[in-house]
């Protein structure tokens, strides 16, 4: 037996629960298929992001994100929206994990033509059900530029999972009609109470991500945040599940930086503010020795409270006063030291 | 389409609500499958998050003519009613520098149909405000969402790659769309220079 998982999300009727009246196997039959969809339909975990990166003929760039795996992820997908600057023969060719996985080109169209291609990558890898790394590496083989108008990466959905302890897939036959309703791990109630009581099963995963090589970073000495925002235009909007209560009007998310220091002295932050205040990762003087992600992996990531959906609105966004959008301005200074902050990649997920 | 939770939050409760020998509460499952109702109401996926630095310009059109900017693959969240979950929009733009006014259209499309038929009056399309500025700011929006009917959602059915053994391949099934940005030049000599756009599911009221 397995758990199949559905390609649109199941609902059950609340109505067919109430005292009084027999708990239908159907019911559960339900919400078995609500709890294999939200284990296995796949994340987004970098929703698509631009930066019209322009790759060198012969270079090759690695972007490097860090995002919010789930544990039933095998495959997932790139997609790479790109074209060349020749009317020639122009090839990208591309590699996940950066520089070591397996390599796969694409012929692109030239920007003569009016046309991108939408390069899509496959790759076979098995997810972590947390935060970690995600690299690609895309190399221009053909003889002018190349240009990355957009990037993106999503996990392809299971069609079914398997009844283990690490899919957590239900037997939905299990919760049928006349069999009684069973207790045991991954199949009936247990199996159902497992998924439904854990909040990162359906998680947004991807909210905003942003990513550059290490040879062409965003780069800042001035000792003040005004003028040194990241993104020409300095409001990039975000939107929360609602978690905590019915009446909640916000949600954490996390998010980390990829940078380095030029200098020993160099000590600096980078912040982000929204409607709810600011939060700052500080980069320390030790980090000119090399790249690395800041807060360091080997901890938690910085969180900080975002709007989350309004059940009430038409479009999601929070409705007290009038519809606003929460909005992150990223920016960063010099608070100590001398010498450049280089920022190659900036990723914002939901655990 | 429609929420199906009546909670509209996730509750907290301990895994083992329903082990062996628990007692059972109606109050307590009607909880847990709540849960899963707005689990499955707040799933929707951001698609589109993106800024192009320096701005994003399509191919010369004439005046009061639109042009397509970029077409944007996404993939989306279908509803149990075999509709897809409506995409908030948001778009950021303004003129290249030359004086003129230019706006901007948004449509999703399934993938594969031609976005340049539908119109303004469609769910699947909004418009932004005109702008003559040059410097870039989110426009204002005839509509924030994006809607589809169960029609367009079948016709983006589509499949993906994937595995359930981490080595045969398999398809799944999947819905595919192209969110299309248009520029159009509304007066004067000024072309439409698209920054940034955004695009988020959110299952509706």
């Amino acid at each position: 037996m397995a758990a199949y998982v559905r390609p649109y999300v199941p609902i059950l009727d609340l109505g067919d629960i109430t005292t009084g009246a027999a708990v239908r196997g159907r019911t559960w039959s339900d919400a078995a298929a609500i709890s294999n969809y939200l284990r296995g339909h796949g994340n987004n975990l970098i929703p698509m992001t631009g930066g019209l990166i322009t790759i060198a003929s012969g270079s090759t760039y690695t972007f490097r994100y860090r995002v919010r795996t789930s544990a039933t992820s095998l495959c997932r997908i790139w997609a790479i929206q790109c074209y060349s600057f020749t009317g020639q023969l122009a090839q990208l060719e591309v590699k996940s994990p950066a520089l070591t996985g397996p390599a796969q080109t694409f012929n692109m169209p030239s920007v003569y033509d009016n046309q991108t291609l939408v390069a899509e990558y496959v790759e076979y890898y098995t997810g972590g059900g947390a935060e970690e790394e995600a690299t690609i590496s895309v190399k221009n083989n053909s003889p002018h530029t190349a240009t990355i108008m957009g990037l993106s990466l999503r996990e392809s959905p299971r069609s079914r999972l398997e009844l283990d302890a690490l899919d957590l897939g239900v037997d939905e036959t299990t919760a049928a009609a006349r069999e009684p309703i069973l207790l045991l791990d991954n199949n009936g109630l247990a199996g159902v109470s497992e998924i439904l009581t854990d909040s990162s099963n359906g998680t947004r995963s991807g909210i905003f991500h942003w990513a550059t090589d290490i040879t062409v970073p965003f780069t800042n000495s001035s000792t003040s945040f005004v003028g040194s925002n990241l993104f020409d235009l300095s409001a990039i909007p975000v939107l929360g599940r609602r978690l905590s209560s019915a009446t909640a009007t916000t949600s954490n998310i996390a998010w980390r930086v990829y940078a380095k220091t030029s200098d020993t002295t160099y000590v600096g932050q980078v912040r982000v503010t929204n409607l709810h205040g600011s939060d700052v990762i500080t980069i320390p003087a030790a980090s000119h020795t090399g790249w690395a992600w800041f807060p360091p992996v080997a901890g938690a990531p910085n969180t900080f409270p975002i709007d989350c959906e309004d059940a009430a609105s038409t479009d999601g966004r929070q409705t007290s006063g009038t519809p606003a959008w929460d909005e992150m301005d990223i920016d960063c200074r010099r608070t100590a030291g001398a010498g450049t902050l280089s920022i190659a990649a900036v990723s914002f997920f939901e655990l | 389409m429609g929420k199906r939770s009546v909670g509209k939050t996730f509750l907290a409760m301990p895994a083992t609500v329903a082990d062996a020998n628990a007692p059972v509460s109606v109050g307590r499952f009607r909880a847990l499958a709540d849960n899963g109702l707005h689990l499955g109401d707040s799933c929707g996926r951001v698609l589109v998050n993106l800024q192009y630095p320096g701005g994003l310009l399509g191919p010369l059109v004439g005046l009061g003519e639109y042009n397509k900017i970029v077409s944007i693959p996404v993939r989306l969240t279908v509803d149990s009613n075999g509709i897809a979950y409506p995409v908030r929009i948001r778009i950021a733009g303004c003129t290249d520098g030359k004086a003129g006014t230019v706006s901007f259209r948004a449509v999703l499309t399934p993938r594969g149909v031609p976005s340049v038929y539908y119109n303004t009056s469609d769910d699947l399309v909004t418009e932004t405000s005109n702008t003559s500025v040059t410097t870039v700011a989110w426009l204002t929006t005839t509509s924030t969402l994006l809607q589809w009917d169960s029609r367009l959602t079948a016709l983006a059915l589509s499949t993906d790659i994937s595995t359930d053994d981490g080595t045969a391949q398999i398809n799944v099934t999947t819905y595919k769309a192209n969110l299309d940005i248009y520029g159009k030049r509304v007066a004067s000599n000024a072309e439409p220079s698209l920054l940034a756009v955004y695009a988020a599911e959110y299952v509706g009221v």
